[in-house]
């Protein structure tokens, strides 16, 4: 507590900032301890999963010991948080190959699936709930209301089934499954991922749009929108330049969390649509008793989600010029 | 489609002033600015419909300004809002008419307001905390509407904004397009709402409580950088106030409101010197004046204002009236109109005996029709 004095001198922004550092590093500390329990938690021996079943007592033994199986939680979680520091999260049991080079290799395709979605997410639901408020009461706000309303009650793989089934097996615009990277085919990656990406993205307009639209409302009472429309200037602008920003506090937080909810969605996604990503290794990972392979996944996609709400934050910050004047 | 209102009277106000040449001929050549007719609001509530503004009428000629003033909820706002037609449209419904430049306003379609607003009518807001965009450089606030209606480069409407603020008395403009609304104070913010209103030289201004929310010292500095642009740039104006001060040295019309109604206008200094309509008169007491001598008690109209969407068959003031007799209750009064360009709803004009009689009974019985109590002590104090 030495320096709980200077902390409370501090400006208000650098304390909230400290806290919020303090904040993402307790949650990796928490994942990674938990990520360390999974030995304990998993079902099947995992030495017996790199031995094989066949193998004999001693042998599994011998394996427990070189991996560290047999020691204390706390030994465990130190000695693999101390070479992750390092940039080593170990090697895959299964492939023998180190657990970032997997990462690396799954990783693009999950990262082009949630900046996709997020996209997606975005141009669709930031005009829907704009234009919901300007219209409140309307037809129009109430048709977008029963559709968001409709679709917040759907998983993302369920719609991800129903346009496979609608849109790639129906029509055949697009493929059902199997992923084409961009450096084989533009065209052709950009269609493998659209659909996934749709599944993706439709759950979280759901969820962003009548917010958006709640928000923007209030904001449209106020008289400087009014003076605004006083200017006579058209109503696409009065939207984006006027109404969108003093309303999208609640939507950039939900962004946020929107951005790690749909790295976490992409898993299920790329399961549905059998797709190179960090989800399918992941399933491989936990179908392979592959601990440290799952230890790694686990806590990189923790740290994604992390990171993710941390910048939110900071762009909160940014978005009210009031907050930074303090 | 139902009436808002019966159309049983002429507009309030006096008809379009004949204009006439000096050798006395009438030059017919300037129509009005604007010209408001049986103008009413109605408010889509939960509750029902809400009528907030009812037979409004109104005359303004081109450079003239005109006063609104009347009791908090007595309509002045929905009036100057429903003639810019700035209310929210979804649940607000207008009847009557609102003419601008020999312009129907109610129905024209909303890219030509767009045209219109900012243009040719812009509007200077109540609290100036409130009316400038909290994200948004004054720069950028002010050159908006410039840019929108005339072909300026950048660096044209930057020019003009530096001007506009220098023409608003803000010291530093250059710096002042730079900041953020929250930098400055409340006078300040409001010289930057007048300049945004001003940009385009509009043709109407309509002030809605310009200084309401400002501190007494800077509210007169306000009024008057609005009287040097109005005469400067020759526009109409009108000044909403509830302070019969504010608007009695600025304006050369004048119209009192009253639960939804306009109940008085005419010429500004012939209203306030002989009111028609108790309603003014009661108004003009209750005033402080430097003219009254020290110790002066202040009157107040007893009872509460009604609500505009209250419906009553007789007068609306006549609950809180020490003339209202018999008729007064059962039988709304017509628009009247004299000579002098002066309109009022009373049976009971001031300038008239049946008044005096009316307050005589009244003060015999010891109560009005409406069964307010008046004493002497009260009208002597009063008058």
């Amino acid at each position: 507590m030495k320096n709980g004095l200077r902390s409370i001198a501090a400006p208000r922004s650098a304390r909230l900032l400290a806290f919020r550092v303090a904040r993402l590093a307790a949650v990796l500390l928490i994942v990674t301890l938990g990520t360390s329990l999974l030995i304990d938690l998993v079902p099947g021996d995992p030495a017996v999963a790199i031995a094989g079943e066949t193998a004999s007592d001693a042998v599994i033994a011998a394996v427990r010991e070189q991996y560290g199986f047999d020691q204390p939680i706390l030994q465990r979680w130190w000695e693999w948080t101390a070479s992750v520091v390092t940039g080593d999260l170990g090697e895959s049991y299964s492939t023998r190959r180190p657990v970032t080079t997997l990462i690396a290799e799954r990783l693009p395709v999950t990262i082009e699936l949630t900046v996709l979605a997020m996209l997606f997410t975005v141009l669709v639901a930031v005009p829907l709930g704009l234009y919901a408020a300007y219209r409140s009461g309307s037809w129009a706000d109430r048709a977008i209301n029963a559709m968001t309303s409709a679709l917040i009650a759907v998983p993302s793989f369920v719609i991800g089934l129903v346009l496979v089934l609608a849109f790639a097996i129906g029509t055949g615009w697009f493929p059902a499954s199997n992923w084409t990277y961009l450096d084989e085919s533009v065209p052709g990656n950009l269609s493998a991922a659209f659909l996934p990406a749709l599944s993706l993205a439709l759950v979280e307009i759901a969820i962003i749009t009548p917010i958006l639209r709640a928000d923007a409302v209030a904001t449209l009472e106020n008289d400087y929108i009014a003076l605004a429309r006083a200017k006579g200037i058209g109503t696409a602008r009065l939207l984006f330049r006027h109404v969108l920003r003093p309303s999208s506090i609640s939507t950039t937080t939900l962004l946020g969390l929107a951005l790690a909810r749909l790295f976490g969605g992409a898993i299920v996604i790329e399961f549905v649509f059998n797709l190179p990503g960090l989800g399918s290794l992941l399933i491989t990972a936990i179908r392979s008793n592959d601990l440290l392979l799952m230890q790694g996944l686990v806590a990189f996609i923790a740290l994604i989600y992390v990171v993710a709400n941390f910048a939110v934050d900071l762009l909160l910050v940014k978005l009210d010029p009031r907050v930074a004047a303090e | 489609m139902k009436r808002l209102s019966r159309r049983s009277t002429p507009a309030l106000g006096h008809r379009p002033p004949e204009q006439t040449a000096p050798d006395g001929r009438p030059s017919g050549t300037s129509a009005p600015l604007l010209v408001v007719d049986d103008l009413a609001t109605e408010f889509a509530t939960p509750g029902g419909p809400v009528l907030a503004l009812r037979n409004a009428g109104l005359v303004l000629p081109q450079g003239r300004t005109l006063g609104v003033v009347g009791e908090s909820g007595s309509g002045k706002s929905v009036l100057v809002r429903s003639i810019m037609r700035l209310l929210r449209s979804r649940g607000v419904r207008h009847e009557g008419s609102v003419r601008f430049d020999g312009e129907e306003l109610l129905t024209a379609s909303n890219a030509r307001m767009r045209k219109i607003w900012g243009d040719r009518i812009a509007m200077v807001f109540q609290d100036p905390m409130t009316t400038l965009h909290p994200n948004h450089r004054i720069g950028f606030q002010i050159t908006e509407a410039l840019r929108e209606h005339l072909p300026l480069s950048p660096d044209e409407a930057q020019d003009r904004a530096l001007r506009l603020l220098e023409s608003v008395a803000i010291p530093e403009p250059a710096r002042r397009l730079r900041q953020y609304p929250h930098e400055m104070s409340g006078g300040m913010r409001q010289r930057i709402v007048i300049a945004i209103a001003i940009a385009c030289a509009p043709d109407l201004l309509l002030a809605d409580e310009p200084t309401t929310a400002l501190d007494v010292t800077v509210q007169a500095q306000v009024l008057d950088l609005l009287s040097l642009h109005q005469s400067r740039r020759g526009m109409a104006m009108i000044l909403v106030s509830h302070d019969l001060a504010v608007v009695s040295s600025r304006t050369d019309e004048l119209a009192v409101m009253y639960s939804g109604q306009i109940v008085e206008s005419g010429p500004t200094a012939a209203v306030l010197d002989a009111p028609l309509m108790p309603y003014t008169a009661a108004l003009l007491r209750s005033t402080p004046t430097v003219d009254k001598a020290p110790g002066t008690r202040l009157h107040t109209i007893p009872g509460e204002p009604l609500p505009p969407e209250r419906r009553v068959t007789g007068c609306r003031f006549a609950s809180r009236c020490r003339y209202a007799v018999e008729r007064c209750l059962t039988t709304e009064p017509p628009l009247a109109a004299t000579p002098g360009g002066r309109g009022y709803r009373c049976h009971l004009p001031l300038d008239g005996t049946a008044a005096q009689e009316a307050l005589a009974a009244n003060l015999a019985r010891g109560r009005t029709a409406a069964g307010l109590a008046v004493t002497e002590t009260d009208v002597v104090r009063g008058a």
